[in-house]
């Protein structure tokens, strides 16, 4: 049976290296964005969490910052373990790309860039991987609430047939109500522009 | 003008085209009674070609449904049966298809080459045809040096072939067009010299000269050659761009090679003529190596050109099976296999068939003691060469066996890895290998 | 620039006109260039609307570079507006090939979240189509890979045989033979019919034989040993660090399975074998996959002999709503390891909806695998890892 790498331990053989790269919050390994890559190789490297194989990496929108999430998992030990780390900017959010320690961090990567527009510094080849360059925004954020150009039946063409059909300049994506099931934002939400660059 | 009743001894029964030549003897006769020499040969020369298309064209829609229905039985489903009886209208519905499509021409593409690779393509197809003995004397160019001929014609039509993949301008056509260039010069080799064996023992040229040849020995070639006959018939099926030698329209890698932008009836066109050299080709294999026309004198007793298409069915059912069981070799495979196996081993029999015509004639030899000793003699010597083929060329990989092995207890990563791999029990599965 | 005009640029980019190419590149300059070929996304071998660059030199691969998305359906945003159950049509349509298996690992996930108890006969069913599907998806697999090693489609026919009588027993039980949405959160949809049993038996009884016709026509073919020995190797470093997982991990002899290493549904009282290859090339996965086929076989007996009575679908309200918070649960998926992640806010819908595609995953090696081959090794490399384009794009 798998089981659950104990945090406390995996902050101690990371702030061994690193003092202050990472805390421990209600049983989570959090990571300091900047060193992540760092910490997790040291978490790869050590004896002790062994953590060799890069189960799954992916992000969630917490609207007032992103949350990225690292499932490690050793597999001589069988154990696993859940790492975080969060980006308060939402403009640029840029973490170090995990690319060096894992080569299966790739294509997470990318796809973590492409839906959610957060940049991983040293990535090899951070492109599109599912929409086109040059898609406006980025879909998995919470804010992204419409496809833009809204959505007509009878598919008239495709964007780059007719200037009719092209998508619209960015800024003027039309909101959609709320549905009922859409999380409530509270507070003062930060929302992005929808800046459809195809940057990086 | 020939009396009428001759015409009765012409046709000996209503079935038997065994004398169409003397047919064609009489009006030929009975042109020059009153006409120039040109006008026979020209009126000659159609009356065969028209036979010629006459059979070729409804065989090549019958073999459409042949080959789609034995492919199908083979992978245990139906094949077509919905028009017509038993689907055998299929083709039919196929051909109306094809015509009535579109046919498509990438922008780009070479107009006039282009357009000319799908007609073209049938010159050496139906030329092949002409040099066919389906009986003693009926062929409609018995030519003496029809081997050379027929090698000459099928040369041919890789330059149609190239001229279709250059003129696509698509990559995936050109690809199969270069491929198929490659693999046809390559496997013409083997093809010549397996047929320089026949040539070198018979002591002839011509095709119905290499059959009567066999006729009056008692023998088949495929007994006394056994691995010309193999390497043929390899070399053949390589040539027709069927499995296992299909690179060049490799469906899994290249689409369909050089066709790949033909569309419509000029894709039938291809597709039509590919079956009918298959059917022509087990025709030449079933003369050259399985007696042609001739079975031990049943040939007196059943029309001629009904044991050929018998034997030639049966060549074509082994093409069909091997098409549908074996995967496809890599180009550099079957290069090798060509140049490192085929050409040494035909090579080795064109020697060994001088050296045994030698005997027979400069010895005097009588060939009905002779010929037995020699077959067995070339089948063990085959036996020999394939078997060291088999051990000398096998790739390295290869030698190896395959292990597969359970993992029991030990789940993990590399560590447990290493401990499975350093367990010394027998492995679960294990294939392959020297 | 405006952005229409950088969208129009990119599409065109990408449309199909420029994909399909010219031959400019072998027509200029000193005819030594690298070519660069498209296969797909219309490609008889792509398995679906894939797309690989590759860059050739004469035959051989120097650069594979893969394009996906043209199967985006935008699913984990999707996900975010429907309930937890209303969502489980959506795993059906991930990995299509193994509907079973993600229907599986997304109840497992929003189980986790939301703690319920499965009842036994739920997780003896559950574990009875899992495998059954894993059966009905490597016969896929490995057909199609002797497909792509050229075969006339005769291997594969011969597998689809053995794939349609399991489909059939899905229809039978849930109606529907691909997209089966066939497990609820709490157990499964329903109960098994009565006719399931006995045509499972004649399954049972059939396949050894079938499993051997197999092993005669294909194992010891010296053409396929040809074709897929030595072709796509790698080695178990990289295969551990690109995460790969399933039998692409299996066949370079890391003995990684979750059936065994995390057991789920009660995997741990049925007694199976890993198997695991030796070089870490396409026979192996071939092989590996065989194999496993064998041992699926073996677990089925064991569930039908002991299916326990009892209900088969534990009482979750269809509106289920979560404690905040998250989870991670993961299954052994015919193509590997197969996670979905779900993030809940306390509200009806999952804040976050993940799936860990373990197809998308296993081609982070393909360029290490297929470069310095042939163009016909890239497609057999391809084959072997068993992609499923519904589950890389999603």
């Amino acid at each position: 049976m798998t089981t659950r790498y104990d945090a406390t331990a995996a902050m101690e053989i990371v702030n061994a290296g690193t003092p202050g790269a990472s805390c421990v919050d209600g049983g989570v390994l959090f990571l300091e964005p900047e060193s992540v890559a760092d910490s997790i190789r040291t978490l790869r490297d050590s004896e002790e969490s062994d953590l060799v194989f890069l189960s799954n990496l992916t992000a969630v929108d917490h609207e007032r910052h992103f949350e990225v999430v690292y499932h490690l998992q050793s597999l001589d030990r069988n154990h696993i373990l859940q790492v975080k780390a969060r980006l308060t900017d939402r403009e640029d959010p840029v973490l170090p790309s995990l690319t060096g320690v894992y080569h299966g961090a790739h294509l997470q990567e990318r796809e973590v860039y492409d839906l959610f527009g957060i940049r991983f510094e040293g990535h090899p080849d951070l492109r599109r991987m599912f929409l086109w360059d040059g898609f406006p925004g980025y879909p998995l954020r919470k804010d992204f609430l419409q496809m833009p150009g809204q959505i007509r039946a009878g598919l008239p063409g495709f964007p780059h047939e007719s200037e009719e059909n092209a998508w619209p300049v960015p800024g003027s994506v039309p909101q959609r109500p709320m549905h009922p099931n859409d999380p409530q934002p509270e507070g003062d939400v930060v929302v992005a522009e929808d800046d459809g660059e195809a940057e990086a | 003008m020939t009396d009428l009743a001759g015409l009765s001894s012409v046709f000996g029964a209503w079935y038997d085209f065994r004398d169409l030549n003397n047919l064609q003897r009489l009006i030929t006769e009975w042109i020059a009674e009153w006409g120039p020499d040109w006008l026979a040969s020209i009126v000659t020369g159609v009356l065969g070609a028209l036979g010629i298309l006459a059979v070729v064209g409804p065989t090549l829609l019958i073999l459409i449904w042949v080959e789609r229905k034995v492919i199908s039985r083979f992978q245990q489903r139906y094949g077509p049966n919905r028009v017509g009886p038993k689907g055998l209208l299929q083709p039919v519905a196929d051909a109306v298809k094809l015509i009535l499509k579109e046919q498509l021409a990438p922008r780009a593409a070479d107009k006039l080459i282009f357009f000319l690779p799908p007609v073209l393509i049938f010159v050496p197809g139906i030329l092949i045809w002409g040099v066919l003995p389906f009986g003693p004397r009926m062929s409609v160019a018995d030519l003496n040096v029809g081997v050379l001929f027929l090698l000459a014609v099928s040369g041919t039509a890789v330059l149609v072939i190239f001229m279709a993949g250059w003129s696509s301008n698509n990559k995936y056509a050109l690809f199969g067009a270069m491929r198929a260039v490659a693999m046809s010069i390559s496997y013409e080799v083997p093809m010549v010299l397996a047929l320089l064996t026949l040539v070198v023992f018979s002591g002839t040229m011509s095709i119905n000269g290499i059959v009567e040849w066999q006729q009056q020995e008692d023998v088949i070639f495929i007994l006394l050659f056994p691995l010309s006959a193999i390497a043929f018939f390899f070399a053949a099926s390589a040539e027709l761009n069927r499995t296992p030698a299909d690179i060049s329209e490799a469906e899994s890698e290249i689409v369909a090679g050089y066709h790949t932008e033909y569309s419509g009836m000029r894709f039938g066109l291809f597709y039509a003529v590919e079956l009918g050299n298959t059917l022509v080709v087990s025709g030449f294999i079933a003369t050259f190596f399985l007696g042609g026309w001739w079975l031990w004198g049943l040939d007196q007793w059943v029309p001629s050109w009904i044991i050929l298409l018998a034997k030639t069915a049966a060549v074509y059912f082994l093409l069909i099976w091997t098409r549908g069981t074996l995967p496809r070799l890599r180009i550099d495979q079957l290069m090798s296999f060509c140049w490192k196996a085929l050409v040494p081993a035909t090579l080795l029999f064109v020697v060994v068939a001088f050296v045994e015509r030698t005997l027979i004639l400069s010895e005097g030899w009588d060939t009905t003691v002779a010929l037995p000793i020699m077959a067995v003699f070339n089948i063990a010597l085959t036996l020999g060469a394939i078997m060291l083929f088999a051990r000398v060329a096998r790739p390295a990989p290869l030698r190896r066996p395959a292990r597969i092995r359970m993992a029991g207890a030990d789940i993990g990563g590399l560590r447990a890895a290493r401990d499975v791999a350093s367990r010394r029990e027998e492995p679960q599965l294990q294939v392959g290998g020297d | 620039m405006t952005t229409a005009d950088d969208t129009r640029l990119a599409m065109q980019e990408d449309s199909h006109l420029a994909m399909q190419g010219t031959i400019e590149a072998l027509t200029t300059g000193d005819g030594s260039e690298p070519v660069v070929v498209n296969l797909g996304p219309q490609h008889p071998s792509t398995h679906g609307v894939f797309r690989l660059k590759v860059t050739l030199d004469g035959e051989i691969v120097q650069d594979a570079e893969m394009r996906i998305g043209y199967l985006h359906r935008s699913m984990e945003k999707l996900a975010e507006e429907r309930t937890y159950t209303q969502n489980i049509p959506f795993t059906d349509r991930i990995d299509y090939l193994a509907a079973m298996s993600n229907n599986l690992a997304y109840c497992l996930a929003a189980e986790e979240l939301l703690g319920v108890e499965v009842p036994p006969r739920a997780q003896a069913i559950r574990v009875m189509f899992a495998e059954l599907q894993r059966v009905a998806s490597h016969a896929m697999a490995n057909g199609t890979f002797i497909n792509d090693c050229g075969a006339w489609h005769t291997p594969l026919f011969y597998m689809f045989r053995d794939r349609e009588r399991v489909l059939d027993m899905f229809e039978m039980t849930c109606g529907a033979r691909l997209t089966t949405n066939y497990m609820r959160i709490g157990g499964v949809a329903f109960d098994l019919p009565d006719e399931l049993l006995p045509t499972l038996e004649s399954f049972l009884a059939d396949m050894p034989e079938r499993i051997a016709d197999y092993e005669a026509l294909l194992m010891e073919n010296e053409i396929l040993h040809a074709r897929a020995r030595g072709v796509g190797v790698i080695s178990p470093e990289l295969a551990v660090n690109s995460s790969l997982s399933g039998p692409v991990l299996r066949a370079t002899g890391v003995p990684w399975d979750l059936r065994k290493a995390n057991p789920y549904c009660g995997y741990e009282d049925y007694e199976f074998d890993v198997p695991v290859g030796e070089q870490g090339d396409c026979f192996d996965r071939f092989l590996v996959r065989m194999a496993e086929v064998k041992e699926s076989l073996k677990i089925l007996r064991q569930v039908v002999d002991t299916l326990p009575d009892g209900p088969y679908l534990a009482d979750v309200p269809l509106h289920a709503r979560p404690e905040p918070g998250e989870a991670y649960a993961r299954v052994e998926s015919p193509r590997g390891e197969l996670g979905f992640y779900l993030v809940s806010d306390g509200g009806p819908a999952p804040y976050r909806f993940h799936c860990r595609p373990p197809s998308l995953i296993n081609l982070t090696a393909l360029k290490e695998m297929s470069v310095g081959g042939t163009l016909a090794d890239a497609i057999v490399t391809l084959g072997s890892i068993d992609i499923v384009v519904g589950e890389i794009d999603r």
